[in-house]
C-alpha cells in the first residue's frame, strides 16, 4: 500500500530530524553538484516510496541508513562519467550550502574529499563508523557479518588514517 | 586532524537548512532515474505491442479470413502481455529498498540481468515472427504481382526465406546483445564489483 498523505507530516518531522544523513550520503557519494543534487531527491523520493515499507520497531535511523546507502551504491542512477568532473573543492550546491565555520567547512571538503577515493561499500562503512554506529547496527544496513565487519573496520580505518595525515601534508 | 578530531566534526556535520516546502516539492516530483526511464520504455513496448497485435489479428481474422493464424498471433500477443507484466514487476522490484544492502544489490543485479535477458530474448523472437507475417503477407499478394523474380510458390520460397529469417534473427540478437552492454553494460558490471566488494572478495 502506497505511503498516505497523512503520514507525510510524519515522514517529514522524522526526515527533518534526520537530514544530517542524506547530506552526507550526497556528499560522499558523489563529487558532481548536479548529481549531487539529483542523488540528494532520490533518497527523498526512495524514502518517501519505501516509507510503508518502514517498521517503527526498527530505528528510524537505521532504516534511513539502508534506503539512503541502497539508493547511492545499490540503484541503477544516472552515469557519473557522462556528466563533467567537479573536483570535491569546487563551490558546494545549494542543497549543500555549508552551514558551518570556515575552518570547519575546510576540513569537511577535505574528509569528504579524502573520502570519496574510498571504494563504495566501504564509503558507507565509515560513515556509518563516523557517525558512532554500533556494529550491531552495521549489520543491520550493510546485511554483512559482524566478524567481517571487524575486519573491514580496522583495514579501512588504517585507511583514513593514512588518507587524512596525506591530505594534511598536501595542504 | 587525527580520527577522534575528524569524528566530531563529522558529528557537528548538520547539512544545510532545508525548509519544508522544499521537501514537500520533493515528494511531488516524478523521479528522472533510468529506471523510472525503463519502465516508461517498457509501457510504451507494451503499448505498442498491443496495437501492433492487434492490427495483425484483426487483419487475419477478418480480412483474410484465417482464425488460425489470427490464433497464433494472439497466443503471441498474449505472449507479449506476460512479459511486459514480467518486465514491469522486475522493475517495480528494484524500486523497493527493503533489505539490507548486500541484500538488495544482489536483488537488483539479478533483477537488472533478468530484465535484459528478457529483453534479448523478446526482441529476437518477435523478428522472426514480424517477419513471417511480412513474408506471408508478401507471399499471399505476390502472384497478383504482374512482375516478381521472388518464387510464387510456397515450399520454393520457403528455403530461400527461411534462411533469411535465420540470418536476420541472428543480426538482431547480436545487435540487441551488443546495445544492451554497451548501455548497461557498464553499470552491471559496477554492480558486480560492488558485489563482490560486500563479500569480501577486493
Amino acid at each position: 500500500m502506497p505511503p498516505q498523505p497523512t503520514d507525510q507530516e510524519t515522514f517529514l518531522q522524522l526526515i527533518g530530524s534526520n537530514k544530517a544523513l542524506i547530506h552526507k550520503v550526497c556528499n560522499l557519494y558523489e563529487a558532481n553538484p548536479a548529481l549531487r543534487a539529483d542523488l540528494y531527491q532520490e533518497i527523498v523520493l526512495n524514502l518517501w516510496k519505501n516509507f510503508d515499507k518502514y517498521e517503527e520497531l526498527a530505528a528510524f535511523s537505521t532504516w534511513m541508513y539502508r534506503v539512503a546507502i541502497n539508493t547511492a551504491i545499490s540503484v541503477y542512477r544516472k552515469q557519473t562519467l557522462r556528466q563533467p568532473k567537479v573536483s570535491a573543492s569546487a563551490t558546494i550546491p545549494e542543497i549543500a550550502d555549508n552551514v558551518l565555520p570556515g575552518e570547519q567547512q575546510r576540513q569537511m571538503e577535505q574528509v569528504y574529499r579524502a573520502l570519496r577515493e574510498f571504494p563504495e561499500v566501504e564509503r558507507a562503512l565509515v560513515l556509518m563508523y563516523l557517525d558512532d554506529c554500533s556494529y550491531k547496527k552495521m549489520e543491520q544496513v550493510m546485511g554483512i557479518k559482524e566478524a567481517t565487519l571487524r575486519v573491514k573496520m580496522n583495514r579501512i580505518k588504517e585507511k583514513l588514517r593514512q588518507r587524512l595525515n596525506q591530505e594534511v601534508y598536501e595542504h | 586532524m587525527n580520527i577522534d578530531e575528524l569524528k566530531a566534526a563529522w558529528q557537528r556535520e548538520e547539512g544545510p537548512p532545508v525548509t519544508e516546502d522544499k521537501w514537500r516539492k520533493m515528494l511531488q516530483q516524478h523521479p528522472d532515474n533510468p529506471i523510472a526511464k525503463l519502465k516508461k520504455r517498457t509501457r510504451f513496448e507494451w503499448i505498442f505491442g498491443c496495437l501492433l497485435q492487434a492490427a495483425i489479428v484483426g487483419l487475419f481474422l477478418f480480412i483474410e479470413k484465417m482464425p488460425a493464424v489470427a490464433l497464433v498471433y494472439v497466443l503471441m500477443g498474449g505472449y507479449s502481455f506476460f512479459y511486459s507484466k514480467q518486465q514491469m514487476r522486475l522493475l517495480l522490484q528494484m524500486e523497493k529498498l527493503k533489505g539490507a544492502v548486500k541484500e538488495t544489490l544482489g536483488q537488483q543485479l539479478l533483477s537488472l540481468e533478468q530484465f535484459f535477458r528478457r529483453n534479448i530474448w523478446y526482441s529476437t523472437l518477435l523478428t522472426p515472427a514480424l517477419l513471417v507475417f511480412l513474408g506471408w503477407m508478401y507471399y499471399r499478394k505476390s502472384g497478383q504481382m504482374p512482375v516478381s523474380d521472388f518464387p510464387d510458390t510456397f515450399p520454393e520460397a520457403l528455403l530461400p526465406y527461411g534462411g533469411m529469417i535465420l540470418l536476420i534473427t541472428a543480426i538482431f540478437h547480436v545487435t540487441a546483445r551488443i546495445s544492451i552492454r554497451v548501455k548497461y553494460g557498464k553499470h552491471l558490471r559496477e554492480l558486480r564489483r560492488k558485489a563482490a566488494e560486500l563479500e569480501g572478495d577486493t
